[in-house]
């Protein structure tokens, strides 16, 4: 269904109905805007942080690279 | 001075089914003659890059060959991983030397950390307007 053909249905409604469409759809507006995060979910997080013994490792293998080329 | 090359946020749905977006970006990765075009995710809160292993395995790397041994912290501290030297075209940039923490995992994205792709490139990101820019470092 597409939006223009909501219009007539919606512009029968009570004026009550047409109040409690809007607080929906400022809800569902609002929803999609806040940042939020889900009770209870598990979130992986990739990136390996404070790996600086790695870091420090991979910088010499470039620097040995490089003094060879 | 180089002109800094646009880049799109790359927007996905996560596991909740919300919308999000990713600075992801094309890259040609070469090690010796194999060549292959990946998506690589900049993540400046990785120490280094990460290279799934089927990536590395793509471009002929030998595992048993690669003789520095790296251990990364975070989900990545289980997963064994080495040091991988390779080449990489950003763009239309000049090719740049990326080394890698070459993992034995390949459950993560590619990821451009900071040893030593963000020591290689300024980068912008502007997240409302959905863009990034990357520039080699002047």
């Amino acid at each position: 269904m597409t939006v223009t053909e909501l219009f007539p249905t919606l512009r029968k409604l009570p004026r009550a109905d047409k109040l409690k469409v809007m607080q929906f759809l400022i809800a569902e507006l609002a929803q999609e805007e806040e940042p939020s995060l889900q009770p209870g979910a598990t979130y992986n997080i990739s990136s390996p942080l404070n790996s600086h013994e790695a870091a420090h490792k991979l910088a010499q293998l470039l620097e040995s690279e490089r003094n060879q080329a | 001075m180089n002109d800094a090359q646009r880049f799109s946020f790359i927007q996905e749905f996560d596991a909740f089914g919300v919308a999000d977006a990713l600075p992801q970006m094309p890259l040609k990765l070469k090690y010796r003659d194999s060549e292959v075009e990946v998506l690589a995710l900049l993540d400046t809160g990785a120490s280094v890059n990460v290279l799934p292993y089927r990536v590395g395995l793509e471009l002929g790397a030998t595992w048993e060959e690669q003789t520095t041994s790296v251990t990364l912290a975070g989900n990545l501290a289980s997963v064994e991983a080495r040091g991988l030297l390779l080449s990489a075209n950003v763009g239309n940039f000049n090719p740049v030397p990326l080394v890698f923490a070459w993992s034995q995992s390949n459950d993560i994205p590619l990821l451009l950390g900071r040893m030593n792709f963000f020591l290689e490139f300024d980068v912008c990101f502007y997240r409302s307007q959905l863009f990034f820019e990357v520039r080699p470092k002047s």
